[in-house]
This record gives C-alpha cells, structure tokens and sequence, in this order.
C-alpha cells in the first residue's frame, strides 16, 4: 500500500484528493453518504462578506462532455459561516480550505481578518467566479489586482494563502506569477470556463444567468495545459483541477505539475464516487512502482 | 458502506404507456425498501448529467421500483429506451417526499409526467388508511396513462380530458371538483398535487378557498440531485419577517429540501 500523502506549502494532505469550492458546500450533504475523512481537504463552498442569495434558476445546462452552472455565489455570508458551518468543517479528520469570494477588494480583507479568529489552516482567494456582475473573475483578469489583494491579506495571515485563478484570461502564468509575488503559498487552477448554452427553438440561453462557468471532462485538456504552464512559471506549488474523474486523471495532473487535485463536478455526477477514485489512483503508483504521489509532480517531458 | 445511495441495478421491465411514454421497472431492494412517496431517483443515460425521475411505483417484497416518462429529450429517450436485463446507474432514493402524518382524507392531484408519483402516493396512502381522492387531467384516452391502476387504488378517482373522451370533459380542475365533493364532510384533508407548475398553483387556490392544507412537488434543472451543487433552486418564503432578504425570501433546493414544498411557503 502506497502512503498516499502530500506536502502542499506548508500543509500536509493525507493524500492529494480535495473536494473543489462549490461541488460540496460545507460537507454536510456528503457527510450524509460518504465519511469525510477520505479526502485529503475539502474546500468550502465560496464565502462572500454578506449573505449572498445567487442568481435566478435555471442555473444548470448540460453540455456532451460537462455542464454549465450560473449558481452566482449563493452562500450564507461570513458570519454565519463561521458560527455554523466552520466548526463542522474543523471536526471533521481532512484539511479545511476556506474559499473566499469579493466583489470589492476590501471584501477579501474584511473576511480574511474574520477567519482569523478561526482555527482552518488554509484561505483559497477566489479571483475567478465567472458569474457574479462585480469582482471575483474581473480581479482575476487583471494581475496587478491579483497582486496587491494577495499581498493584503499575506500581511494579516499566517495561514496557506492559496489564489484561484480564472482560465478566462490569456496568459495565465502571468496570473499565477503575480500571486506568487503577493506572498500565496500556493495557486490552484482552472476555475471555470465561461461559456453559453442556447434553446434554438426559445432563441434563449438555457442560463437564466445567460451565461455560466463550463466544467467537467470537457475542460480537461484546458486545465492541463494551464497546470503544465503555470507549473513552469512559479515556484509555489500548484493545485490542479478541472475535469477529474477518474485515478488517472489526477495522475496526469501530477505529472502536469500539480501538487494536490480537486474533484468538482465529479462529485455532483457521482457522489460516492470518490473511493474509487483514490482506490484507482493508488493502484496506478503501485503498479508503475512509484513509492509517493509527490514523485510524479512536474514529471512532464515536453516534446 | 451502509449508506450507500448509487446503485447499479437491473431493469426487468419497460412497458408502453399512453403516447410516447413508458414506465420502466428496475430492481434495487435498496431504494425499493426506503424510498418514501414523492421522492425521486436520478438514472445515468448517454448524457453527462442523470435524469431526476419520481418515483411511481415500489414493490418490497420484490425490491423493485418503477418510474414513468415521457422521451423528452436525447436522455430521456435513452432510458426509455432500456430493455430487459439492461443494466442501470441509479442515485436514490433522493429529497423529501410528502408529508403523510394526521390525515383523514387525501385528495391528489396530477398532470403531465407528474401523474407518475402520484401512484405509489395512492398506495401508500390506501395502505395507511386514508381515504383518498385522485384528480387527473389528460389531453385525450390516447395521451392518457395509468387510469386502470390509479382508477384500483383511489377511492375517488375522476378523470378528466381535454377531448371529452374520459371521466369529464376538461381539465384537471373540473376534475378535482367533483373528487372534491366526496371530501366535504371531512377535517384533516391535504391536497397533494404534481405536474406543471401553473397547475399547481390553481391547485394550491383551490385547497386554499376550502381550508385544506396543501403540498406540491416542484420541479427545477438539476445536476446533482444531492443537495451538493445548488443549481435546482426554488423561491420559499422566510419564515423570519426579520431576514434580511427585503423581498421576503430565499432559495431553497428542489433536490434536497424539496421537491415537495408547503403550498403556503412558495414563491409562485
């Protein structure tokens, strides 16, 4: 049996598999199904300064390959999140992350000082919400914002500060190398894909939102690719997602340079599905008589 | 693990039903032992996404469940399309069903697809007692389905259709009128009601004007029928006057608070 577990900054993960923001809200559900402990971390559904109450139904529009949300960020705010929903997320034997979304930059800051008070290890600053109208994917696009907010809350926490980045963007690199210098300890990548889903017969998008993040299978490549160059480009580590479905999936994304991986939309078309995943991916170290997961990061040969 | 909710089961039946739709039996002794009326299964078909489908009928002792469709769609039709001995993906049983505790008198009401559901709730409601009443609106006898069994089961059945060849001519309202007059004499009398939502509505109005409690089953896009995602949303009133919310309510989850909601607690 292969010891599954990774070091990612300054976090030790007893294996590199986290449930990504927004596919598990704050475990309760899955906790219902499936014991917690299995993963590695779970990252919370995105917290928002204030109550938030999402965007309008329909919010959900399948594609051959994944599926398009336009959930806008429906979440309980802050306070709330912290007097009941945190401490489940602490009880539980994985590594909170706690997903932090703005519309302003001082939002950031505002929460960031909140879970201060908190014991969860590790903040993932959310630039990369494709659908809400103010902030989060628009700070994202631009790196100097993602700079100077990063570097903000670097100076209030000691906790793992990770950033996540939009694929929305051209040069993605230059995304990741401004969060390395604003002081992350880590950036995980692809959020969403924004993307639109019509009704011929309506001319109307399926997303009341109009338009919604693409995830699932489909972006797979995407997300590799992007994984492999931001690998390249920094010397924080990478968190890889976007696609991941399968134990080999996530060792592509090692191989690509990920560090640790985050399960999404898997979760929601398979929700006791990740055991097997652990389980397939355990089982390919073992038979490629790889001794640690952390062997493969970065293990890529470009043509 | 004892919690298991995904399922890969056998079908051991599709059989056609009115036009265009089947009803489709699998066995999961599982699902069959827990499922609830009004809750639904999610079933895995070509496409990415499953398809929420309620639950119409349950045999224990066979550790069977059935669920009727119509092939609306590329997915659908691949589970319409399943054969004998096929194998099949099932997530359940899923949400919250109806509310069945202190009744006297049921009087439920379908349209659509929705008239599925409201089978296995006439057996279970038959089976706890209650003296039920079912109000079913179609287009035509052709277009109709189930009208034997829910005719076995129910004990008012009446039976509407648009084209005047069933019960009454009309729709499920003139329906649920004449069911209704069987009820009059009675206290404790919910009306539970599944089908298009302007449907409901009327249905919950009616309820309303005879001072009956009401529950209706929404429906809204789904993903992951779980309650993990938060796409298939639906508008309830706050309970608390003082929310913060101004407009006086907030979202709720047609997977896992729902899909059956208090008439009075929607948003229409």
């Amino acid at each position: 049996m292969v010891n599954l577990a990774v070091k990612v900054g300054n976090l030790t993960l007893k294996n590199p598999f986290i449930a990504a923001s927004g596919t598990y809200g704050f475990g309760r559900e899955a906790a219902e199904f499936l014991d917690l402990s299995v993963w590695g971390g779970i990252s919370s559904k995105g917290i928002t300064r204030l109550p938030r109450a999402g965007n309008m139904p329909p919010r959900v529009a399948e594609t051959p390959a994944g599926m398009l949300n336009s959930v806008g960020l429906q979440n309980p705010g802050v306070d709330k999140f912290i007097k009941d929903e945190l401490p489940f997320m602490m009880e539980q034997d994985t590594v909170t992350i706690v997903n932090v979304a703005g519309s302003i930059p001082s939002d950031y800051i505002e929460i960031c000082k909140k879970l201060e008070d908190t014991t969860t290890p590790a903040i993932e600053l959310n630039f990369s919400c494709p659908n809400v109208a103010a902030g989060c994917m628009s700070f994202g696009a631009d790196p100097a914002n993602i700079e100077s907010i990063t570097r903000a809350i670097r100076d209030l926490t000691d906790k793992e500060i990770w950033v996540k980045l939009t694929p929305n963007i051209t040069d993605i690199s230059a995304a990741a190398r401004a969060a390395e210098a604003g002081g992350a300890d880590g950036v995980s990548l692809i959020n969403t894909l924004l993307g639109m889903v019509i009704d011929a017969e309506t001319r109307r998008p399926i997303l009341r939102n109009n338009t919604g993040g693409l995830s699932g299978p489909a972006v797979k490549p995407v997300a590799l690719r992007m994984v492999n160059e931001v690998y390249r480009a920094v010397n924080i580590p990478v968190i890889g997602l976007g696609g991941i479905c399968s134990g080999l999936d996530a060792v592509e994304f090692m191989i690509a340079g990920a560090s640790a991986v985050q399960l999404g939309t898997y979760n929601l078309i398979s929700p006791q599905g990740i055991t097997q995943v652990i389980d397939e991916f355990s089982q390919w170290l073992e038979d490629h008589g790889v001794q640690s997961p952390g062997e493969l990061v970065g293990t890529l040969q470009l043509w | 693990m004892s919690n298991k909710i995904d399922f890969i089961t056998e079908v051991l039946d599709n059989q056609p039903l009115g036009t265009n739709q089947r009803l489709i039996t699998f066995k999961c002794p599982a699902i069959a032992e827990k499922a609830q009326p009004g809750q639904f299964v999610a079933l895995s078909c070509s496409r990415f996404l499953r398809r929420p489908l309620g639950v119409a009928r349950v045999d224990r002792q066979q550790g069977t469940v059935s669920v009727g469709g119509r092939a609306k769609g590329e997915g659908m039709a691949d589970i319409l399309a399943l054969k004998t001995g096929d194998k099949v993906k099932v997530l359940g049983p899923l949400g919250h069903g109806f509310d069945l505790t202190n009744l006297d008198g049921a009087i439920v009401v379908g349209g659509g697809t929705g008239v599925y559901p409201m089978l296995f709730l006439l057996d279970e409601l038959k089976h706890r007692g209650v003296t039920t009443g079912a109000a079913f609106g179609f287009r035509s006898q052709a277009m109709s389905v189930l009208v034997d069994e829910f005719k076995d089961v129910a004990d008012h059945c009446v039976i509407a259709s648009e084209a005047g060849d069933l019960d009454v001519p009309g729709d499920v309202m003139v329906a649920l009128e004449e069911v209704g007059k069987h009820f009059s004499d009675k206290n404790n009398v919910a009306v539970l009601t599944c089908g298009p939502k302007p449907m409901m509505e009327k249905v919950a109005d009616y309820a309303k004007s005879r001072g009956y409690s009401c529950q209706v089953s929404l429906e809204e896009r789904m993903a992951c029928g779980v309650g993990l995602c938060l796409v298939c949303v639906c508008q309830i009133k706050d309970k608390d006057k003082t929310s913060a919310n101004p407009d006086g309510w907030h979202y709720e989850r047609c997977c896992k608070e729902g899909p059956v909601f208090r008439a009075e607690e929607i948003v229409w």
